[in-house]
């Protein structure tokens, strides 16, 4: 529904009754759900006061689940069963799995299309329902909270994930029936929830490093504009590997076999987490760790131990913010503030060493673990058009370069990374045979020269090129990045106009087909739940689009369309409002995307009309 | 006005079609333009008005970057005027030109000397500068013949542009050695 967003603030019907939306991080191992409320944006504490969610869920016998600290504290009994830092696992592929989790307390399966997915007692779930399930249990939150059900949320990302892992948090957030309006960078968020309260202008740097991921953008703040002039990182490197090194010593400490058993491997990660935590606060730190055979091993750290373990991962995070650096074409100088966040960023060695490479103190006013969320609120709260006079505009980057491979194996970039998005180019190509018919397009993303080191994205064919000399065909290839850093491309054959396109939907995901199957399976376990939710949402979207197009009908009716042009989308509107008096929601839904057809070119002569007014307003302006 | 998607880069951005811009001028327009047509005014559009918001931003974007970048928007400009760097023309006054023939091979052995040097970084470095300082010189000669504006003097521009694209691709390529040196 293009009609709100081109009413003008002075033109506004009616003053709108504030519109319900939130931001989401769904971290590695917390996630939080903010929202705006009377112009403050706030982090959702539970029933009990406890804001963080752990991003863990249990999953029982009888396909009952638990998330957060009831399925934490269930952990250590658990373990296979007990899903945490899954968000690894988001969006890549068996392989990448093998490498990252040779010491997670998981059994993985090969599942035939490549995409992991994890064995417990309910049955093989994979990493994007369990991250749906930490985003059913924050919606559950927010719906308790509001009151009623937001029209959309933003969720964050990290800046350095790649096309894959972004199509995954969407099928996540389908899943768990949330509309997301957008995908945000979590440094971006930060740099928001940041820049707008402290009012800064000018270069700031993120330092994000979470749980499990590091991103590292560089920022110019100007006036609400926020534009992210590079962002580098490592999506598979946090503070969970931390955890992992400090386990790996105390297993060499305590003389515990390299086969540990996933209890003990769970546990002892548990006490690396609070080994690393106490250390935080105090210079020594003295525990008990339980061996197999249940006796205890007494031990002590200090933090010259702690650092010289966690100190080659901490340098490792400076080569992305180097690389950054470069790419932005700044010097270390010009970087006016550094921020630090993510719950990682509480070592006071990652501050240390950081503060070090940029020459200045960083920023640990703002608390790591909520800026995020409160940040993505933020950007919820502008988009659903609460604040129509708000000038907020995030300009975004793709982190990685995307590319197709040509022969001999080469990627050929198209896309360079840390171009500004959305983007779009295109570039032909041609066929290397005489009568070639068909050419395979293999879009793949990454920085290196060799397609096999590039993740792999998407392959497709263009077929029925008209047989010709080698080199005679152009075939021109179209890629295409939205805001939410989501890929499409197209093919066409320029001497037939043969067209072939895609919407990149990466091979370590689920295809379109499994994601329409888990709705379904969730709707048979819940089937009214479903259709109550389904219900709801439809009509607080069928009320909104009627009560958009009333006014706009009022305001430019007369003007932009004929009689009979008025009367099918009135009758339109008559009907939608008939559905809602029933209770099937597929009728509402039926009704609203008919409405919605009918109406889209009164929509697109408005915002015509309403372009007009506002340049010529500008050119006022300027004399 | 019309759709950004119809207009040329010069004209979407208010300015007149010269090679000198004023940065700050274009910075404006350019967030004037993104105010207006970025996908995020549109998250409640229907999907069409979407991808239309997707599409004209994309444009905005790459009309952003050809004109903030010196070599880019000499080749848009030339491409405008009608000395496109395609042409036959460009082609031809780049094989005819011994002179930058035998610049490119030179400058070429001198990166692949330099590659298996001892102190590499370093000459690298001074390598770079070099380069750079041949490329404000071609900068300050173009700004010149496109003021200057006739046919001899675009041809000419033409000329210089390719010469910059060439000594752009080696600041790639040293870029490159670089990161794998470090």
């Amino acid at each position: 529904m293009a009609l709100l967003q081109i009413s003008e603030p002075n033109q506004s019907p009616a003053p709108h009754q504030q519109r319900l939306s939130a931001g989401i991080d769904l971290g590695t191992t917390n996630s939080l759900v903010a929202t705006v409320r009377s112009g403050l944006a706030e982090t959702l504490p539970d029933a009990q006061g406890r804001h963080l969610l752990p991003s863990v869920v249990h999953y029982r016998e009888d396909g009952s689940v638990s998330v957060g600290y009831r399925a934490k504290s269930g952990a250590q009994g658990d373990p296979l069963n007990t899903l945490s830092s899954t968000k690894r696992f988001l969006g890549r592929g068996v392989a990448d799995v093998k490498t990252l989790g040779t010491q997670l307390p998981y059994h993985f399966v090969d599942i035939h299309n490549g995409m992991p997915k994890l064995r417990t007692i309910a049955g093989d779930i994979s990493p994007v329902e369990v991250s749906s399930e930490i985003l059913k249990s924050l919606a559950q939150r927010l719906r308790d909270s509001l009151g009623g059900e937001p029209e959309g949320v933003v969720i964050t990302v990290p800046a350095y994930f790649d096309d894959a892992q972004r199509q995954a948090t969407k099928d996540a957030a389908r899943l768990a029936g949330l509309k997301v309006l957008r995908l945000l960078n979590e440094p971006t968020a930060a740099a928001v929830a940041y820049g707008l309260d402290q009012r800064t202008e000018g270069v700031i740097a993120v330092y994000d490093l979470g749980g499990g991921t590091f991103d590292f953008s560089i920022l110019r703040l100007n006036k609400g504009v926020f534009e992210v002039l590079a962002t580098s990182g490592d999506s598979a490197l946090g503070g969970d590997d931390m955890d992992r090194l400090i386990a790996t010593w105390l297993m060499q400490q305590a003389a515990i076999a390299d086969d540990a058993d996933h209890h003990q491997m769970r546990r002892l990660l548990d006490d690396a987490c609070r080994i690393k935590e106490a250390l935080t606060d105090s210079e020594t730190f003295a525990f008990s760790i339980e061996k197999e055979n249940g006796q205890f091993w007494e031990g002590a750290m200090d933090r010259a131990q702690l650092q010289q373990i966690i100190d080659p991962l901490i340098r490792k995070t400076l080569i992305p913010c180097r690389r950054a650096l470069s790419d932005a074409g700044l010097d270390i100088s010009e970087v006016e503030e550094l921020v630090m966040v993510g719950g990682s960023t509480r070592t006071p060695r990652v501050r240390e060493l950081v503060g070090e490479f940029f020459q200045r103190q960083p920023h640990i006013d703002i608390d790591p673990d909520r800026v995020v969320a409160i940040g993505a609120a933020m950007q919820a709260d502008v988009l659903v058009g609460n604040k129509q006079d708000n000038q907020m505009l995030l300009l975004d980057v793709i982190p990685l370069s995307l590319g197709l491979e040509m022969m001999g194996g080469l990627a050929e970039k198209i896309i360079p990374r840390n171009t500004t998005i959305p983007a779009a180019r295109a570039q032909e190509f041609t066929t290397y045979k005489d009568g070639q018919t068909a050419m395979v397009i293999h879009v793949v993303q990454g920085e290196r020269e060799l397609v096999s080191d590039c993740r792999s994205l998407s392959r497709f064919e263009l077929r029925g090129i008209p047989p010709m000399a080698a080199g005679a065909a152009r075939v021109r290839v179209t890629f295409q990045v939205d805001a939410d850093g989501l890929l499409s491309v197209t093919a066409h054959e320029a001497t037939t106009g043969i067209e072939s396109s895609i919407q990149v939907k990466p091979s370590y995901g689920l295809g379109e087909e499994e994601v329409a199957r888990m709705i379904t399976d969730s709707m048979a376990h819940a089937r009214e739940d479903m259709d109550a939710r389904n219900l709801r949402e439809q009509t607080v979207e069928a009320n909104r689009v009627l009560e958009a197009l009333q006014a706009a009908l009022a305001m430019d009716g007369e003007q932009l369309l004929s009689v009979g042009e008025r009367a099918t989308i009135e009758a339109s509107m008559q009907r939608l409002r008939d559905r809602l008096k029933g209770d099937d929601w597929t009728a509402v839904k039926a009704a609203v995307s008919a409405l919605n057809h009918n109406s889209t070119e009164f929509a697109a002569r408005r915002m015509n009309a309403s372009i007009q007014i506002a340049l010529a307003g500008q050119q006022i302006d300027k004399l | 006005m019309s759709d950004p998607l119809q207009q040329d880069y010069f004209t979407l951005f208010n300015l007149k079609p010269v090679y000198r811009v004023a940065e700050p001028a274009l910075k404006a327009q350019y967030l004037a333009l993104q105010q207006q047509y970025h996908p995020d005014r549109a998250v409640n559009a229907d999907s069409a008005a979407q991808t239309l918001a997707v599409q004209r931003t994309a444009y905005i974007n790459d009309a952003y970057q050809t004109l903030k970048h010196p070599l880019k928007r000499a080749a848009y400009l030339l491409e405008q005027l009608g000395y496109s760097l395609q042409s036959d023309g460009g082609a031809a006054s780049r094989v005819m030109d011994p002179d930058f023939l035998l610049q490119q091979m030179t400058l070429h052995e001198e990166l692949e000397t330099l590659r298996h040097a001892d102190n590499a970084l370093d000459r690298l470095v001074v390598f770079q500068d070099s380069l750079r300082r041949d490329e404000k010189a071609l900068q300050q000669e173009l700004l010149q013949l496109f003021d200057n504006g006739s046919a001899t003097a675009l041809t000419q521009a033409r000329e210089r542009v390719q010469r910059m694209k060439f000594l752009q691709r080696l600041q790639e390529e040293i870029l490159e050695l670089e990161s794998t040196l470090l």
